[in-house]
């Protein structure tokens, strides 16, 4: 029973999935829901990217081999036979890595259905993305009088529960988890977001449905009972709780939000450009720690390839599509974001806006 | 009861121990057995705690909710794959002197034996890596042979056979620097040894004429480390040596013929991306899968982006390997098939 899917970011990277696995394998299925915003009817004229998913046979024929089957690699082509974490598991290929379209193949069991998502797609579209001039960042971004505000942090830093308070406020919603950037002007990638019991915004708390709320419950205790080694997320489509939505808007104000032990008073500090690109390209590097290990090694054997340049060129169209139009801003939060925290924020946003 | 081990890694660094684990097979517990020394060093440039520990978490950076992060400084409660967990700070994280306080518990017969591997693997030999860097060394993920005081160096990726091409020429009257590891000095050109676990090595290359141990020598392997009878330590180059050549092993397939071997940049970029990938390899894979470091560095560096992990890789190797590579002094070559490999010595 094979399922075909079509996906367009914002017209400007389209992708098709083809499912070929049994109905068991796709119980765990996130991508469905993750990228349910994105979903498009009819098959677009041209597909950047081709993802399978289900059993395949890996094509090795010119290839370098890394420890003895650890990796493959050859030219635009990349090969990884055994991935895992947490009993979730993982094989995929990479035919045509510079191709106008390429073919990602994958099998996995059905919690790897769960990992698939963040640790090969996500980084696909985010090089794709790359590539074309439309570099993501990790954050969170709201919009007000076509005004674009961002804020970027790694996990535990709050995007989410900013993003979701400041709805509250009267903002418009573009995305709580990557931002594509582009001359300057923030372009919505609205994913499903990732609802656990402790980023719930009031917002979403009175919008479950009663059945979300016991599911949240459930994977609360599952996570205390594993001791924090199962964590499983409920994922909610933004549309479903916020009627502000927004496709993109010219960014005002960038922030970086630190939590620091020890911070009562939230310390918000303007500052340059140049001050805040590397923290936008470490913190990307750390959303995808398994690809960079495939870059590395990748490197050995190809170091003039694209995929060996990536962080390179990430950090290059970053410089290149963000301006001094833009105010930045640097935060050090309390550990735990509080009201007090979102006020702070929306003083400096409210601050010379129009 | 703590059990202190000293190291002294040749005149350049000196290292301290400090364990309240029992480890039943020491060999295995302590991979830096060949620096060992009897003295007890006074200001030792790293020392490594393992047992319990009380962190000072005040005025820390947290990220994703796990990495506690300062000038200097950090802390992480980190696990794998539900096979082992552990608490690991280090105090010195990018400028020496480093204090690493580490205290973790591995699941299975790696806790009865070796204990103390872990953090060896997962945080010191990184810090010993950084350390060596900052002093003007680069310890190269290559292997290293030596005959008639000049050296001959094996950079290539896991699998790429070093081990067996430094066994045969072992045969042909070579001594070893390391069959995993060396330490470049990258002011003189010279190559000091870098062995780890190198009762392991003298037993490979004693009793089992290939790399992968069949199960009848693991066995005989563990009952010899029991032992703690020497092996065959003289198959070691205790004394420094001049560099002569570096041998890029890449096995090339025929097919892809317009691959640029001799570029000299990319050389330099092969040299850095095999160090780095490194760091993601672990001595462990049973536990480990995969070392998290990398990670912490990542995590600092989202922190502290200029910080010297940062200026070691992008700066002083990349400036230091380039002028070895441009140099005359130095040969450098690339090495299509181990029987070349062999032949070429």
């Amino acid at each position: 029973m094979v399922k075909k899917s079509y996906y367009s970011v914002q017209n400007i990277l389209n992708f098709a999935v083809i499912d070929k696995t049994s109905i068991i394998n796709r119980l765990m299925d996130k991508f469905e829901v993750h990228y349910a915003n994105f979903k498009v009817e009819d098959e677009p004229g041209n597909l950047d990217m081709i993802f399978e998913i289900g059993k395949f046979k890996p094509k090795l024929s010119n290839t370098y081999n890394v420890g003895d089957g650890k990796y493959y690699f050859g030219q635009d082509y990349l090969y990884v036979p055994h991935e895992q974490c947490k009993g979730a598991k993982w094989r995929f290929e990479i035919e045509g890595i510079e191709a106008s379209t390429t073919y990602i193949r994958i099998s996995c069991n059905p919690l790897g259905r769960i990992f698939i998502v963040g640790n090969v797609i996500d980084f696909l579209i985010h090089f794709k993305l790359t590539e074309m001039g439309y570099p993501m960042i990790h954050a969170s971004s709201l919009c007000k009088n076509n005004k674009a505000i961002l804020f970027s942090t790694r996990g535990g830093g709050g995007k989410t529960t900013i993003a979701l308070h400041l709805v509250e406020h009267g903002f418009g919603f573009l995305g709580d988890n990557f931002t594509i950037l582009h001359k300057s002007t923030a372009l919505s990638f609205p994913t499903s977001l990732s609802i656990f019991t402790y980023n719930l915004a009031p917002i979403i708390k009175n919008n479950l449905t009663q059945k979300q709320k016991i599911e949240l419950q459930i994977k609360h205790l599952i996570y205390r009972m594993t001791k924090g080694y199962a964590k499983f997320f409920t994922k909610l489509n933004p549309r479903r709780v916020i009627n502000n939505m927004c496709e993109k808007a010219k960014i005002e104000k960038m922030f970086i939000i630190f939590p620091r032990t020890d911070v009562i008073e939230p310390k918000i500090i303007e500052t340059k450009k140049e001050e805040i690109l590397d923290h936008l390209v470490y913190n990307q590097m750390l959303e995808f720690p398994l690809f960079n290990r495939y870059i590395y090694e990748y490197s050995y054997f190809f170091p003039d390839s694209p995929l060996s340049r990536h962080w390179e060129t990430y950090k290059r169209r970053l410089n290149e599509n963000l301006d001094n139009s833009t105010k930045y801003y640097k935060a050090i939060v309390p550990t735990r974001i509080n009201i007090y925290t979102i006020e702070k924020l929306l003083e400096v946003i409210n601050d010379g806006a129009n | 009861m703590v059990l202190t081990k000293n190291y002294r890694i040749h005149n350049i660094l000196t290292i301290q121990i400090n364990t309240q684990n029992k480890a039943k097979l020491p060999e295995l517990n302590f991979p830096l057995s060949y620096f060992e020394v009897d003295e007890d060093i006074t200001d030792p440039d790293i020392i490594l705690n393992i047992g319990p520990f009380k962190p000072d978490l005040s005025g820390s950076y947290v990220v994703d909710h796990k990495y506690y992060i300062k000038d200097n400084y950090f802390h992480c409660s980190d696990t794998a794959n539900g096979k082992a967990s552990w608490k690991l700070e280090i105090i010195g994280f990018e400028r020496p002197p480093t204090i690493i306080n580490f205290h973790g518990k591995i699941r299975g017969i790696y806790q009865l034996l070796a204990p103390d591997l872990l953090v060896q693997d997962l945080a010191l030999l990184p810090m010993i890596e950084l350390a060596l860097g900052l002093r003007g060394f680069m310890l190269l993920h290559a292997g290293g042979i030596s005959k008639n005081k000049h050296a001959e160096i094996f950079v290539g990726r896991a699998g790429s056979r070093k081990t067996t091409i430094i066994m045969d020429s072992i045969k042909s009257g070579y001594r070893v620097l390391g069959d995993d590891r060396v330490i470049l000095d990258l002011e003189n050109y010279t190559v000091h040894s870098f062995p780890i676990f190198p009762k392991i090595f003298e037993f490979i290359v004693k009793y089992s004429k290939r790399e992968n141990l069949s199960l009848y020598h693991k066995i005989r392997l563990l009952y010899l480390l029991r032992e703690e009878t020497s092996i065959l330590p003289q198959i070691w180059e205790n004394e420094s040596v001049k560099l002569r050549s570096i041998f890029y092993l890449i096995f090339i397939n025929k097919e892809l013929k317009n691959l640029t071997i001799n570029n000299k940049d990319a050389l330099l970029l092969r040299m850095i991306s095999n160090n780095i990938a490194e760091l993601y390899t672990t001595v462990i894979p049973s536990i480990l899968q995969r070392r998290a470091f990398p990670n912490y560095i990542l995590a600092y560096s989202y922190i502290f982006p200029e910080n010297n992990w940062i200026r070691l890789y992008n700066n002083i190797l990349k400036t230091k390997i380039k002028q070895i590579i441009k140099t005359k002094r130095v040969h450098i070559g690339v090495v299509d098939n181990i029987q070349r490999a062999i032949s070429t010595l």
